[in-house]
Formats: C-alpha cells, structure tokens, sequence
C-alpha cells in the first residue's frame, strides 16, 4: 500500500499530530511517512516523550520503523499485523507522561471488539504539567468512552507527580458485545453538581484549604445551588515520591441518562498561590458553563478519535482550538472520518463526526492522491 | 543504519547531587535532571563515585576497579516494555528505602539513592556504579591518574557515542576530565548541563504556595493545556573538542602560535612555502623541546639571527632561566678553545691568573648557539659530548666538574657527514646533536620573501637612523624586480640584502632613495656576485678543504669585524684583509700584530714602525685593532 505522507507542521504541528497520525495508521494499517516532524519548533524533530509513543504503537501492530532518534524530522510507520489484543506494559519514566501514551494507545486497542480482557499498565508520571492528568481522565474521558461502549475500569496504583514521577496506573479494557457505537454528545441546560478537588502530596494541607475556600467565594452560587463543605474532595497521596498539587473543578451533568462530567484541572506550582491555581480551574468552569456545551477544549480533542471510530456522531464544545481542528484534519486525511464544525452561537459549536470508509485496513478510499483533496 | 548508544561517563556530585529525602526532588540535580532532559536520552550512564574502601557496604559493592565494566556495550535493557526488578518501590513508604545498601558510606549512600531516582525518570537508561579510591580530592596528580585510570581501562566501543559530564564534580576533577577529553584519553564529547530558565521552574528552590503570589512576572497559572507544547526542563550543550564549537577558541590559540612563529620570523611576514613550514616545525620544537637543535644553512641565511629568537620564543614562554651565549667555532679554535668554552681553575695553563667559568657555564639554563660547530676540534667535541649528556663537563686545570644545564643549538653550513667521514667530526656528537636538524634556505631560493625582508631591513635602518627614508614605489619596483630575477646570486645572503639595504639608506639623499640610486646599487651588486666571493669559488674549486676551510673563516672574520660593510670588499683585498684581522686577533698589541704582518720587510728597513704601518691599513678599511679584539 502507498505510504500516505503527513506533513508533521500542519496545524499545532507538534507532538499531537504525530500521535494521532501513529493512532491511525495502526487501527487502518496505512503505512505513513510523517515529515516535517515539529519543523517550527525550537527543538525540532522528535524529542524523548515522542520517540516513547512510537515505540508504544509499533509494539500495538508490529510495525516496521524507521528515523527514530532525536531529533529526527522524517519517521514511516509501516503497520505488519492489525492491533494486536494483549496485555501491555510500558514503563514511561516521568519525562513522557503516561497519559500521553495511553491516549496513543487507547483508541488502537479499541478500535477492535476484544474476546478477552486487556491490561494496559503504565508507569511514570501521572500528573504531569505536559499532558492531561489522570484526574481529567476519569473524571471526564472515562464516562464518555462507557457511553461509546467500552467496558473499562481505570485504576491509580500510585500517583506520578512532575518532576519524581514514580507512578503506575492500569487501564483494563473488558470484552463488549456492542464495540463502538454512534451517539450524540450535547448537554441539557443549566443541570451541573459541582465538587471541588485537591489533588495535594508532601506539601502543607494548608494550601488545599485555601483553594476550596477560594472555589467556595467564587463558585458559590452556580444555577442555584450552594458549593459548601459537602462538596469539597482533598486526596492526599502518601505515596507520591515527591511534592505535587493539582487543584480540579468537576462539574457532573446528566445527558439522555447517562452521567458526565467535565473537569478543569490546574498545576499548583512554586510561585503561584493557592488562590491564583483555584481561581483559574473555576474560571475555566465558569467558561464552559456559560458556553452551554457538552465538552471543553481538551475533551473534545479526545472526543474526535473515539467517535470517528465508532460510527460518528454528534457534540456541542467551545470555539475548536487548533489541536481539535489539526485532529479532524488528520482523520479526514486517513479517510476515517469527516468532521464539520457548525457555530452555534458565540463560543458554541457543534462537531459532527461522519465515518468515512477506511477501516478495516486495505479499504482506504483512494490513494493518497485522494486523502489530500478532502482536506 | 542502528543508532549509536550514547553513553554518559559522569562523576557524582556530592553537592550538587545530594539529598536523600523527599524534598531532593525539589532541587536541580544534574545527574537526576539530565535524564528528564527532553532531546537527550543516555542509554548507559556509567556514574564514579569516590568512596572510601573501609565503610563500602559487603554486600551491593559496585565493581571497585576500572577494570571491571559489567553491563557496557551490552545489548541493555533499553526499551520502554522492560521495568524489571523495581525493588525501590517496596519500601520507600516508610521513607528509608531498602533497596540502598546499609553502608556508612555516605557516597555510595547517595550513589544508590541517584541510581534509584534515574530509573524513575528513565527506565530505559542503564546505570553502572563505579566506585573511585581517591584519598584526596584535591590533589590533581592522585585525581587525574584516578580518571586515568578510568580512561584506559573503560571498553570503550565504536558503536556508541560517549559524553563525559563536566556538570558535576569538584572543579580538580572537572578540570582534569577536561584534560583527558581534549587529549582523547576518553573518546568523547563534553556534556554540560544547565538548569531550567523559567523562573517558576526554578526547581533549585522549588516550593508549594508559600502565599506569595507569581508578582514579577504576572504571568497566569499553567493548565496543562498551556504547557503541553514545551515546558523547560533545562538544557545541555555538547562540546566537541575536536570540531568548530572551538574555533574561536581554535582561533585564538592559532594567533598565539602565530605570534610565536612572528617571534622566529621576527614579525617578517614570509612567504615562502619551505620556510614557513620550517618556522612551524622550529615552533612546535621550540615550545615543547629541550633537545639539541642543528640549523643548516648557508652563511648568511640568518642561523645566528634564528637561534635567538628560538631563545626570545622560549623566554617569552618561561622555557629559559638563563642567557643566550652566541659563540662562533671558527673563532675559538686553538688553545684558547677548551678554557673559552668550558673555563678553566686558577693556574691551570700559564697565564691562567684567574678561574673563568667558561660559556657553557654562562649558558646555564639558558640557550647556547655554537654556530660551525664543525669548527670545533675533536677535544672539544668530547668534553661538549660529556656535557650534553651528563650536564657536567671538567674545566680545564680543574679537579671537580662544573654543571650547566643548557639547551644547545648547533649551526652549520658545513656538510656534518662528511665530516665525520673525513674522521673531522666525532659520529656521536653529530648523532647526538642533529635530533631536529632545520635547513635554512639562502635568499636566493626565497625570492618571494624579498620584499617583505626588503621592508623590514628599511624599517630597521630608519629605526636605527631615526630618519625617515622613502623608497618610492617606481624605485621599489626597480629594486625588486631585480632583486626577485632568477640572475641575482644572493650569495651572500641576508648579509647582502642587509648591506645592500644599509647602502642605499646611507646615500639617500634627502632620505629618498631615486631611481638612480637604485641603479648604481644594481650595478654593485651585480659587482659582487660576477666576481664570486672566494668562500663559494673555494668551495667548489678545486683546492683542498684546507683552504677552503680557511678561507670560510676568513669570511667569517670579515663579516664579524666589518659587519655589512665585509660585501663592499674586493675579493682582491678579502683575503689579505682577513689574514690581517686573524694575526691582530691573536696577537695582543698592535705592535705585536705589526711585527708579525711584517716580518720579512721590517729586516729591510732603516726605521721600524710596523704598528704605524698595521694602523694605517686598518684605516683605510674604517677599523681599529681595538675594535677587532672587542669584536672577539
């Protein structure tokens, strides 16, 4: 099969781009040659976090690699065998966030019904500033990927905060007689139960106090309700190698009776206070909140693979970011799915993700002539 | 093609390394941090400790010689799927990890503790300690061969790259890997690293909300969302010690070189190929040697110049203590020699009133330029021999050897082996002293340098006149082009540049050399070299070496007594005139001179003046006896 070219600087033209272009070119078996790899970068070419979502990917379809090593701007990715179901264990250190690879990972795994449960055990850092969170990810991405189908208990064994990193996390994936199914994404109005999190390891519990007592000055009347003590959370992990604090703001919603949530997370860091990380988690809410919609900036670039997968669908978000429109632009480029962006009202648009015929593999559409007229 | 494994070679950093709690993770450490760095990923990092023998745990020992490298050039464990034996993990809870060894080393303590935090930072990275016995840190000799022993016995491999970390260490040790590296005892590169830039990063003090808010630089909090495209972790540089990362460097020190090979040239910019590279290779001696040099040459290339700036160069870089003692051979043959060159006791030889130490003793730690050394009679080369090797010769009269210690150049225009055929010269003093031999070409075979010699005798002349002269360019070019054509001898070498130059500086008119001075100057020295001097038709005639021989120290005398003014001679007068300058030389009056020169027709004569006589004719030539004996 031709090797379909990505030019890496498209769009964000960094790191996400070359993950989901790996992502893809597993789940269709397209081979790929990935140039310009971060061209407009002040380090261009790989760095150490990408060269480990490679080798992630290549372990997930037995692909033939070529170009990995630092800084290198030209990679091809040549798929041998569909996604292989098995357990996987990658040990990550804390320099690539563990997150990052399960997001590459993740959407592989899934793109085929499994007969057997999947382990994925990832270790290294967990809450690490260069990617979401594992917070984001059970809070936010998890109920959504149980209304797309998948049975999936995710599981924090230990935390990895930046920079010791140290932690380990198990994503199991059960067998599911549906695989991906199509749904719509939107939210009704109004209906949000707020909590406040702190996230805190090996600093003064102190600090956690006065993020929740912030959160309660400025999100205490939301759609009528009082955010008050009941409603506050402070995990504190003993287990952490070193100190960490991330302060969250989870916003549960009820849609077509399933239960989501959105969640607005931010890094405590040395130099800003308590009150400046929690203002900023609550202002972020208060955004999305005021916008109406389903998913925020980060959710709704790890909404795009899954849905595309599983059939298309529909889900309301905030004005795309550019991570969210190079997405739909690579998906397009795979001919896996088309995805249009409808503005629905000021920082409200609608995504609609339509499947495009290319999975299984060798059922591309076209050539590569083809995948880059729909761009 | 398969990616060469880089290998970090890095010295524990007691200080900047330190820290065993958990608030370590707070502060910058180098050899933790390297390995977060995101465009670096060190395969094998081969970390040296200093431990003491004595508290060394029994049990988790790292191999303790250099000798010993389990695990390098192995296929490793690299790869993100493999995590191994993680046994940090278990117990780190309670805050006292069991997988360090129970030692009351505190390096090795730390060594661990540094193994134990790569490996969560870069699983993929294997770590090798390896313990060094230094008793004092401080010491250079004890630090440097400890790394050197590192350096010679470490397997390095062709298929992997090699950094030597110069972050860390105490600044002897820095130093000294610095040294190994540029002398490529370690095949490596040099990685240095930095910390992070951005203020907030600043993890070398690193704290949670202590209240203050981020005031000076306003900037808002990070989601990760802001951060996800590049977050400083701090940076590294490699340094190539071989490549251009050094050229300004590079440059520099090639300036200094060129200073030096300035000071042998002194600051004539030459041209020709042969020389320079000769003035390259004497540099290279000069600065780094003590052995004997031999300049060859032709009389006049300017050996006698050479060797003291071989001595400026070496003084200018603290090479020398002592002086520069310029003796010609040829001038010190006879008697005289031996007390002239290596002294003699009170009362050994008649006349001996007084002990004189001799030129060698004068050169002690300094530089001696015995210039025809082929002059020197066999005792001499015996006793010169004994003082070169041992740096202990017998004065004469003397029972107990003096010392010097000098550096010794020779110079010759005589063919050395031919006369050690002849059995004129001892074969081991010629062995012993030709080491590095340079050959001098004559002027004629550099006539490209004519005109830079051309300016620097000027400037020379108007220095010493403290007049201007100017030597306009249609007379220059006139000069030169004669100068340069293939037709002018240049026998006499630097010696007829120099009087040639004297000449039309002295007739200048108004300090302006015309045309037409130019022209006559021409003709003179056309004079000069049709008639060939009798030092080159000797040489090559067919008289015997004898009075060749002669006739060369002739030569010799009348270019030392006259200096430049020796070329205005007639080959008519040039032998008489130095038979003449021998015989005052030796005798120790005028009178006695006078007696000697004339002492077939003083028989003849009524009235006897042969003094008057001797003065007379010294006249004529612009000498006196007494400037001929301080010319000795």
């Amino acid at each position: 099969m031709y090797p379909l070219i990505i030019d890496g600087s498209r769009g964000e033209g960094g790191g996400q781009i070359l993950r989901t272009s790996l992502t893809l070119s597993a789940i269709t078996g397209r081979p790929i040659v990935l140039e310009n790899i971060r061209a407009g970068r002040e380090k261009p070419g790989l760095m150490r976090q990408h060269m480990m979502a490679i080798r992630a990917a290549t372990e997930t379809c037995a692909a033939e690699v070529t170009g990995i090593a630092l800084g290198s701007q030209k990679v091809t990715f040549r798929p041998q065998t569909p996604p292989k179901h098995a357990n996987y264990t990658f040990a990550i250190g804390s320099a690539g966030s563990t997150m990052l690879v399960l997001q590459t990972i993740l959407p592989i795994l899934l793109s085929k019904p499994a007969s057997e449960p999947i382990t994925i055990t990832l270790e290294g850092g967990t809450h690490n500033p260069m990617a979401p969170p594992w917070s984001f990810f059970v809070n936010a991405f998890v109920p959504v990927l149980r209304r797309f189908g998948v049975h999936l208990d995710a599981k924090l064994i230990r935390p990895g905060f930046y920079p010791a990193g140290g932690g380990k996390v198990e994503v199991t994936l059960r067998p599911s007689s549906t695989g991906l199914v199509a749904c719509d994404l939107l939210r009704a109005a109004g209906e949000v139960e707020l909590n406040s999190v702190v996230e805190i390891a090996k600093i003064p519990s102190a600090a956690g106090k006065r993020e929740h007592t912030q959160a309660i000055s400025l999100l205490g009347q939301v759609h009528g309700k009082t955010l008050d003590r009941r409603h506050l959370e402070t995990i504190t992990y003993e287990d952490a190698l070193c100190a960490g604090n991330i302060y969250g703001v989870r916003a549960k919603h009820r849609y077509e009776d399933a239960e989501f949530a959105e969640y607005f997370v931010t890094f405590g860091e040395r130099g800003l206070s308590a009150e400046t990380v929690a203002r900023d988690s609550c202002e972020q809410f208060l955004r999305w909140d005021a916008a109406g919609v389903f998913a925020g900036e980060h959710l709704a670039d790890q909404l795009l693979l899954p849905m595309a997968l599983g059939g298309g669908g529909r889900f309301s978000t905030l004005a795309p970011s550019l991570h969210t429109t190079t997405q739909a632009e690579t998906l397009a480029l795979f001919g896996v799915a088309e995805v249009g962006f409808q503005e629905r009202g000021d920082d409200h648009f609608d995504v609609e993700v339509r499947r495009l015929g290319a999975r299984p593999p060798g059922t591309a559409k076209g050539g590569e002539e083809t995948a880059r007229r729909t761009l | 093609m398969a990616r060469k494994k880089t290998v970090v070679l890095g010295l524990l950093g007691t200080t900047l390394d330190a820290g065993l709690g958990p608030n370590r993770w707070e502060r910058w450490r180098p050899t933790v941090d390297l390995h977060r760095l995101p465009d670096l990923i060190v395969d094998r990092f081969e970390l040296f400790y200093n431990g003491s023998a004595a508290t060394a745990a029994s049990g988790a020992r790292p191999s303790a010689t250099a000798s010993k490298y389990p695990g390098s050039g192995g296929a490793g464990d690299g790869g993100p799927t493999s995590t191994g034996g993680r046994a940090t993990r278990e117990a780190r809870d309670s805050g006292f990890d069991q997988a360090l060894p129970r030692t009351s080393d505190p390096h090795e303590l730390l060594a661990h503790r540094v193994k134990a935090d790569i490996r969560e930072l870069s699983p993929e990275t294997q770590v090798n300690l390896h313990r060094l016995a230094i008793a004092d840190p401080w010491n250079f000799a004890e630090v440097y061969e400890a790394l050197l022993d590192v350096a010679e016995g470490y397997p390095f491999r062709d298929d992997e790259e090699y950094l030597v970390h110069l972050t860390t260490g105490s600044h002897v040790a820095q130093i000294c890997l610095f040294l190994l590296t540029e002398a490529r005892w370690f095949p490596a590169k040099l990685l240095q690293i930095s910390p992070p830039r951005v203020p907030g990063e600043d993890r070398s003090r690193r704290k949670f909300d202590r209240g203050g808010d981020r005031s000076r630089s306003g900037e808002g909090p990070k989601s990760w969302a802001d951060t996800r495209q590049t977050r400083d972790h701090g940076s590294f540089q490699i340094f190539d010690l071989n490549l251009s990362t050094y050229d300004r460097l590079g440059t520099r020190l090639a300036k200094i070189q060129q200073d030096a090979q300035g000071i042998l040239k002194a600051g004539i910019a030459t041209r020709n190929k042969h020389f320079n590279h000769t003035i390259a290779r004497i540099e290279q001696v000069a600065t780094s040697s003590t052995s004997p040099m031999l300049i060859l040459g032709p009389t006049g290339a300017g050996k006698s110049f050479l060797a003291r700036r071989i001595f400026d160069l070496k003084k200018a870089r603290h090479q020398v203590g002592g002086e520069f003692v310029d003796v010609n051979c040829a001038t010190i043959r006879g008697d005289g020699a031996m007390s002239a060159l290596f002294g003699h006791a009170k009362g050994a030889f008649t006349g001996a009133q007084g002990a004189r130490d001799g030129l060698l003793v004068r050169a002690d730690k300094g530089v001696l330029f015995l210039d025809e050394i082929g002059e020197l009679g066999l005792e001499e080369q015996g006793m010169l021999l004994r003082a070169l090797e041992e740096k202990t010769f017998l004065p004469l009269g003397a029972d107990k050897p003096r010392s010097s210690d000098f550096q010794l150049i020779s110079g010759t225009n005589r063919d050395l082996a031919e006369a050690v055929a002849a059995g004129l010269f001892r074969e081991d003093l010629y062995a012993r002293i030709r080491l590095w031999t340079f050959r001098l070409p004559g002027l004629a075979e550099r006539r490209e340098d004519l005109a830079p010699n051309l300016e620097h005798e000027l400037a020379r002349w108007v220095q010493s006149r403290k007049a201007p002269v100017v030597f306009p360019d249609e007379a220059k070019r006139r000069y030169l082009a004669f100068a340069e054509a293939k037709t002018s001898g240049w026998t006499g070498n630097f010696r007829d540049l120099s009087a040639s130059v004297e000449r039309l500086v002295t007739l200048a008119e108004g300090g302006r050399i015309t045309a037409a001075l130019v022209d006559e100057e021409i003709l003179r020295l056309q004079e000069t070299w049709r008639t060939p001097t009798l030092a080159a038709s000797g040489a090559g005639g067919a008289g015997s070496a004898g009075i060749a021989k002669e006739v060369a120290r002739g030569e010799q005398l009348l270019s030392r007594v006259l200096g430049a003014a020796a070329a205005r001679v007639d080959s008519f007068d040039r032998v008489q005139l130095a038979h003449v300058l021998a015989v005052c030389l030796e005798a120790d009056s005028l009178s006695e001179a006078g007696r000697q020169l004339f002492e077939v027709s003083r028989t003849e004569r009524a009235t006897v003046n042969d003094a008057d006589r001797l003065r007379k004719y010294l006249t004529k030539w612009g000498i006196s006896f007494d400037a001929i004996k301080r010319s000795a």
